[in-house]
């Protein structure tokens, strides 16, 4: 008897599902384009195997489906939240020189700015960044026997909701890591405690990669324009 | 299993974001406490009161800690170098969209339990890429691939 009433449910669900499918297929092809239709800013494996920061704007569903590299710059390049009814990310914006590469003695600057989804599209919720990361060669070394060697420095964004302090033998960026944060107040500003990676590197392996972290805190405050809201930014 | 993907990565609907303002309840990995404070919505976890803190595993050998301002995620190593032992400390997190950005960040698949195909549409919770996907195995499975054109 058990054996029949199941069997009877399965027809029964499997009826169901096959009603509400067509309409949901139909749902499926009207859309060429998903509803996240553009990343502002997208970063792809340049031809050398290091990381180039894109500029273009590329399709959402396009990058998602090339490779992994869009998931990781998703989860470990920009925080994202929700106020109200909308979704914020902050990520990078588009940046002319950004190759981190060494070889190229060259300095990067990036703007790191709030978005917001609107209508499907990710559009600039600020216009002035709200951080400028570098990257750059701060200066050269002379070692006897071995030659010139230059070392560098980056202060970047962190975007990690982090973290407290751990002991340095607890594991990777366990030390020294503050805490980030987003929290929206009922004026509707916005304050972000942002985590930033200062980092010191060398081309000589007897001298170790030094990096450090470091808050700063950046008020967003709300203002109308053209009938929509923006943010301009006060630093503390 | 039903693989967990931050909003981002779906198509964004009103209802699921909604859904994901909520805040998060250590219960949604395991039920460990009575009364019952939430449902399970995550697969896989077993969780134990440790008194004044709560300790969370499941079978890939990740390790939740929750202290009452912060938690702890750990990799279980195979061998037992510490350097092996991957560990991060975090602050709680407020809502189910930070606990599941954070397990992302931090590469720890997440799966959604029955709760969640009872409460939404595959298009609600699954990436992408994958609506279709599942939308044509399903067609398939009921023998309607005609409905494919």
């Amino acid at each position: 008897m058990k054996k029949l009433i199941f069997i009877i449910a399965i027809i029964l669900t499997a009826n169901a599902v096959s009603a509400q499918l067509s309409g949901l297929l139909g749902y499926i092809k009207e859309r060429p384009a998903y509803e996240f239709s553009h990343v502002p800013f997208a970063v792809k494996q340049g031809v050398d195997g290091r990381f180039v920061y894109d500029l273009t704007p590329l399709k959402f569903q396009q990058m998602i489906n090339e490779t992994t590299w869009m998931k990781d710059y998703l989860s470990t390049k920009t925080y994202s939240f929700f106020k109200d009814d909308k979704f914020y990310m902050l990520s990078y914006d588009t940046c002319s020189n950004c190759s981190r590469n060494p070889s190229v003695n060259k300095p990067i600057e990036r703007g790191l700015y709030l978005f917001c989804l609107d209508n499907g599209n990710w559009t600039k919720a600020c216009f002035e960044p709200v951080q400028t990361d570098y990257f750059s060669m701060d200066s050269s070394i002379f070692i006897p026997n071995k030659g010139q060697y230059s070392i560098w420095s980056a202060y970047c964004y962190f975007p990690w909701r982090t973290a407290g302090d751990l002991p340095k033998d607890k594991g990777q960026f366990g030390y020294g890591v503050k805490d980030g944060s987003v929290t929206v107040s009922a004026n509707g500003e916005i304050t972000i405690v942002l985590v930033n990676h200062k980092y010191y590197s060398n081309n000589h392996s007897k001298r170790p990669n030094e990096f450090s972290f470091e808050n700063r805190t950046v008020v967003l405050v709300p203002y109308n324009s053209d009938n929509k809201i923006m943010y301009s930014i006060a630093v503390r | 299993m039903i693989k967990v993907v931050p909003y981002i990565q779906t198509i964004g609907s009103e209802k699921f974001r909604e859904f994901l303002t909520q805040p998060f309840k250590l219960d949604m990995l395991a039920q460990i406490f009575s009364p019952i404070v939430s449902l399970v919505l995550f697969e896989g976890w077993r969780g134990k009161d440790m008194n004044n803190w709560y300790r969370f595993t499941n079978e890939e050998k990740y390790v939740l800690e929750f202290y009452s301002n912060n938690y702890i995620i750990t990799k279980e190593a195979k061998s037992f170098k510490a350097n092996d032992i991957v560990k991060y400390q975090l602050l709680l997190p407020q809502t189910i969209n930070d606990f599941i950005n954070d397990m992302e960040r931090f590469k720890v698949q997440l799966y959604w339990t029955e709760w969640i195909d009872q409460n939404f549409e595959p298009k609600d919770y699954l990436e992408i890429n994958k609506i279709e996907e599942y939308f044509t195995h399903l067609l398939i499975r009921m023998g309607k691939e005609q409905d494919l054109d």
